[in-house]
């Protein structure tokens, strides 16, 4: 543990923050700041490639995951609030282990956040056609849980458990309390510093948030968590407590659902960026075929250096994991620059040099209805398929659908995160049945493919010089 | 396959002509794909359960092609808003057979699992994915684990004897 006294830091978002001498759970917080697994966040960005498009988007996870600490406090002073007005007592363990899991909760993250996650589910996949993805939070989970750990060893210093406790509410599927929507639910601590914290850094106009005003009408309600359509009344209901937003902040709850659409459509799914994150995931994958079929030497990359100890069969440990950072991933992507192998080489140099793939977006500027755009889609898929073995990275594609509650990576947005609405008798209805603003939008499936070549390209998608058809 | 956006319309077809609810739709094509009807879709594990990248391209290339369309409804407790899949307009030739299915088996296949609500089917679908994909020998604590309250109500149970009706 650190020295106990009052440490302060200046965060562009939050102004000062500030970590009280007298209070154990922010000695605690600063101490956790300071380990080796909590450090390696400052070479983590929180964006990964969206500075290839934001030049200013180079903020870290290092930043963030203290201003979601901080947020945390927020959402802890509302839960308190609530339950002293209906005479319950809050549970100050559960409040400990959801502000130290705010902390905790991106400690997991890989290089370029979210676009390694993709090639190393893809490279696990291949080695191992039944092998589950493994996500950010179950490494999360895993720093935690490390016996031997300076995360764990704090924790359990500091109290016997609680690191298993926290590890549990970041890996929890489905909240069983208030204090798993401090980190999951639709106003958790990290979106609500998240679409503050990547509108400024970006420079977006976009997506500005009514953030005092949100906090201050939140309140904790019972919700459904069934599926969408879970209409059966012989079953019996279920309930669990998250936050919900009062009625009278009905405006400020459109421009969260605006500010998370805007920031998706225009900075998070920025064609560009997924271009580049696709053109990583691509080098990524063909650096692991070649490791993997014995072919190390024609990557560039030494033997020794983490990425390949990482990419290495029964080599993604959590201690090589924890070696990985974005310095390092670039310092190997610089490598492959050079390497023998002709299609890693050209997507490496690519990369270092940014000249980019060139982008087919399905989504708009096609110019054609919607059946002579799918039709343009199979084409390109087609052609993708039938590339020999040396062009299988030339056309890549990248799929995302977008709801107004953000991305949709699954059947449907999970329930604990629909933002509900909350009346004077407690009523509660979800904000698309009582906001026009929030029920016109549709959800949107950004679909893009990404060429090599220009010319193929313009071929796909005008074959004869005809308008798709 | 080639004719993927068909075969969304074929089974919809099949299946009565409606299918409602964006969990629902997946788990049906889940089920019905551990039943032979070789779509040939890959499905991967997410919040809700099984659920297939796949199926959701061809649903929305199904909806361009105008073989399904989608409305939207809502649950009249809490507003809160679900899709409902519905015939389209376009011609579309139903055969005999889809994969090793009869048309008649994913009628009645179909109408097995509509007899249950979405969240008895989604552990339905979880049950099956954790017995055979990551091949989870105590499935019942890995269920309740994943899926919470949901385990609750005697729905574990509505799920089991659902698989067996199925013959799964």
């Amino acid at each position: 543990m650190n020295e106990a006294r009052t440490y302060r830091l200046r965060d562009p978002v939050h102004g000062l923050i500030v970590f009280e001498y007298n209070n154990s759970i922010d000695q605690l917080a600063w101490s956790l700041i300071n380990t080796p697994e909590f450090q390696r966040l400052r070479r983590i960005k929180q964006l990964g490639v969206s500075e290839f498009v934001f030049p200013g988007a180079t903020h870290t996870r290092f930043a963030h995951c203290i201003g979601v600490f901080h947020t945390a406090r927020r959402l802890v002073w509302v839960i308190d609030r609530d339950f002293a007005k209906k005479g319950i007592e809050p549970d100050k363990y559960r409040e400990k282990v959801s502000l130290l899991a705010a902390l905790l909760h991106d400690i997991g993250h890989g290089p370029f956040s979210h676009a390694f996650e993709h090639a190393y589910d893809a490279v696990r996949h291949a080695r191992d056609p039944k092998a589950e993805e493994k996500s950010h939070e179950e490494w999360t989970a895993e720093i935690i849980l490390r016996p031997g750990g300076a995360v764990w060893k704090l924790l359990d210093q500091h109290q016997p458990g609680i690191a298993d406790e926290i590890a549990q509410l970041l890996t929890a599927k489905n909240p069983k309390d208030i204090y798993h929507s401090i980190v999951s639910s639709s106003f958790d601590a990290d979106r609500l510093d998240y679409l503050q914290r990547d509108r400024l850094m970006t420079g977006s106009g976009a997506g500005v948030i009514d953030f005092d005003w949100l906090i201050d009408n939140l309140a904790v309600e019972d919700i459904d968590p069934a599926a969408d359509d879970d209409t059966d009344d012989e079953e019996p209901a279920m309930q669990t407590p998250s936050f919900c937003l009062r009625e009278r902040a009905i405006q400020a709850a459109e421009a969260f659902v605006l500010a998370r659409w805007h920031l998706y459509s225009q900075v998070y799914l920025h064609k560009t960026t997924r271009c580049v994150e696709a053109m990583i995931q691509a080098t990524l994958t063909r650096f692991a075929e070649l490791v993997d079929c014995g072919k190390l030497k024609t990557t560039g990359v030494p033997k020794e250096h983490p990425m390949v100890v990482f990419f290495t069969k029964k080599g993604d440990t959590l201690v090589n994991y924890l070696k990985l950072d974005d310095t390092l991933a670039w310092s190997a992507i610089s490598m492959m620059a050079l390497a023998s192998d002709a299609a890693l080489s050209n997507l490496a140099s690519r990369l270092v040099e940014r000249r980019l793939f060139k982008v087919l977006d399905c989504d708009s500027g096609l110019g054609m209805d919607s059946e002579q755009t799918r039709r343009t889609v199979k084409r390109v898929r087609a052609a993708a398929l039938a590339s020999p073995e040396s062009a299988k990275f030339s056309i890549l594609e990248d799929g995302v659908s977008l709801s107004a509650y953000g991305p949709v990576r699954s059947d449907e947005n999970q329930a604990h995160k629909r933002i509900m609405i909350v009346d004077g008798n407690r009523n509660l209805k979800e904000i698309n049945d009582r906001s026009h603003v929030v029920n016109a939008i549709e959800r949107r499936t950004f679909l893009r493919f990404f060429f090599e070549d220009a010319n193929e390209r313009d071929g796909l998608k005008n074959p004869g010089g005809q308008n798709g058809k | 396959m080639e004719n993927e956006e068909e075969l969304v319309g074929q089974v919809l077809s099949a299946a009565g002509g409606e299918i409602v609810g964006r969990v629902r739709i997946q788990k049906v094509f889940y089920l019905l794909e551990q039943l032979g009807l070789g779509s040939g879709f890959s499905y991967s594990y997410h919040h809700y359960g099984p659920y297939s990248a796949d199926l959701m391209d061809a649903i929305d290339g199904a909806k361009a092609f105008n073989f399904v369309r989608e409305e939207t409804r809502r649950r009249q407790s809490d507003g809160v808003s679900f899709g409902v899949f519905k015939l389209g307009e376009a011609d579309l030739d139903v055969p005999g057979e889809l994969g090793e299915l009869s048309a008649g088996d994913v009628k009645r296949y179909s109408e097995l699992m509509n007899s249950q609500s979405s969240t008895v089917l989604e552990i339905a679908a979880t049950i099956h994915w954790l017995q055979h994909e990551p091949g989870v020998e105590d499935w019942r604590s890995e269920l309740i684990a994943r899926k919470g309250q949901k385990t609750g109500g005697g729905r574990v149970g509505k799920a089991v004897e659902l698989l067996r009706n199925l013959g799964l």
